[in-house]
């Protein structure tokens, strides 16, 4: 009788292989600028460990598929962490995340400067970024979870372009807080 | 002579959430089967709201039938920052009750779900539905795509279907 050896149930859905070893990596040495931008937080009052990626990568997994990766990355550099330690294993692209207003900062230029801008410089940034140049947009999104991070990217941009101080501008989204509606 | 409708309506209670909850489900189907995509997105949504608020008080309350006070729901969101997110807008936000809820579990010993990817699984279906749906759709006259319709409802049916394990 042929012995058939099988993975299943919910670790079944594993991570794409390579993104699991870049998202790893980034754990490991964390770059200081651009994506994935990752949030790990603990809970000690149970012990628990929740992670939280925003990565454009992610983009065309489902959701069980994002879990599986960033729980695989997680513990290819916890190995001593089970499953059972991570609350839970999340990943969001920078579009989601900026609609659930998980990047409320962006960097942009301001509208009378932008068409003077050396577009392969700011493309280099935007690379760097971890984001794809649309060349569709007036330019592309560069946003960020905390005004700490959307300065680095201002520096960045003025390091790479001398002489723009001016043209650099760092928007918070602000939703209404109207709690009063029910 | 019977009773006014809004004098039959019971207290805000996580039983009345959920009963509240299949009931816009089910009527939000049949204004999608009618067409009438927007409405039915419209409806959704609040559904979402409903089942994630009643995951949420719950945990804080216990008792199902427990009449939940307008203010517990509206300083609700105060807990974010306990738990390590920043609500953003209003009492109307979904993510931040699907973060709430499963921040709150996180956080409890022995409440967290036992499986990293249903959590996270809350929280990416209230985001899908949450950019789509705001309760201010009421007031505009857009008309949502097929596709716009298919993504609310299956992320809607996802939490009606695990509600009792939210």
């Amino acid at each position: 009788m042929p012995v058939r050896k099988r993975t299943v149930g919910s670790r079944a859905v594993g991570g794409p292989a390579a993104l699991v070893a870049e998202l790893a990596a980034e754990l490991r040495s964390p770059r200081p600028f651009g994506q994935p931008f990752v949030e790990i937080d603990t809970f000690p009052r149970s012990g628990l460990t929740a992670v939280t990626v925003i990565w454009d990568a992610l983009r065309g997994l489902t959701d069980e598929q994002r879990s599986a990766a960033v729980l695989d990355a997680y513990q290819q550099v916890h190995p001593n962490v089970g499953a059972d330690r991570v609350a839970f294993a999340l990943g969001y692209t920078t579009a989601e995340a900026t609609a659930a207003g998980k990047l409320p900062y962006a960097v942009r230029p301001t509208l009378a400067a932008e068409p003077t801008l050396d577009r392969a410089a700011v493309a280099a940034v935007v690379r760097e970024y971890g984001g794809a140049d649309d060349r569709r947009a007036a330019f592309p999104a560069l946003r960020f979870p905390t005004r700490e991070d959307a300065e680095a990217c201002r520096q960045k941009l003025l390091d790479r372009l001398p002489g723009t101080e001016a043209v650099w501008t760092i928007a918070e989204t602000v939703s209404p807080d109207d709690a009063a509606f029910l | 002579m019977p009773t006014p409708l809004l004098d039959r309506c019971r207290p805000h209670s996580v039983a009345e959430f959920r009963a509240a909850a299949l009931q816009r489900y089910a009527d939000g189907l049949l204004l999608a089967a009618a067409g009438r995509r927007t409405a039915a997105i419209y409806l959704w949504g609040y559904v979402a709201e409903m089942l994630l608020k009643a995951g949420v008080f719950a945990l804080l309350d216990g008792a199902t039938a427990k009449t939940i006070p307008l203010k517990d729901i509206t300083d609700a969101k105060l807990l974010a920052a306990d738990l390590g997110f920043k609500w953003a807008g209003n009492a109307h936000n979904l993510v931040g009750w699907a973060e709430l809820l499963v921040r709150l579990r996180s956080d409890l010993p022995g409440g967290a779900y036992p499986n990293p990817a249903f959590g996270a699984g809350v929280i990416a279906r209230a985001a899908r539905v949450y950019g789509l749906w705001r309760e201010t759709l009421r007031y505009h006259k857009n008309v949502a795509s097929a596709a716009e319709a298919h993504v609310v409802r299956a992320a809607v049916e996802w939490l009606v279907a695990t509600r009792n394990r939210l």
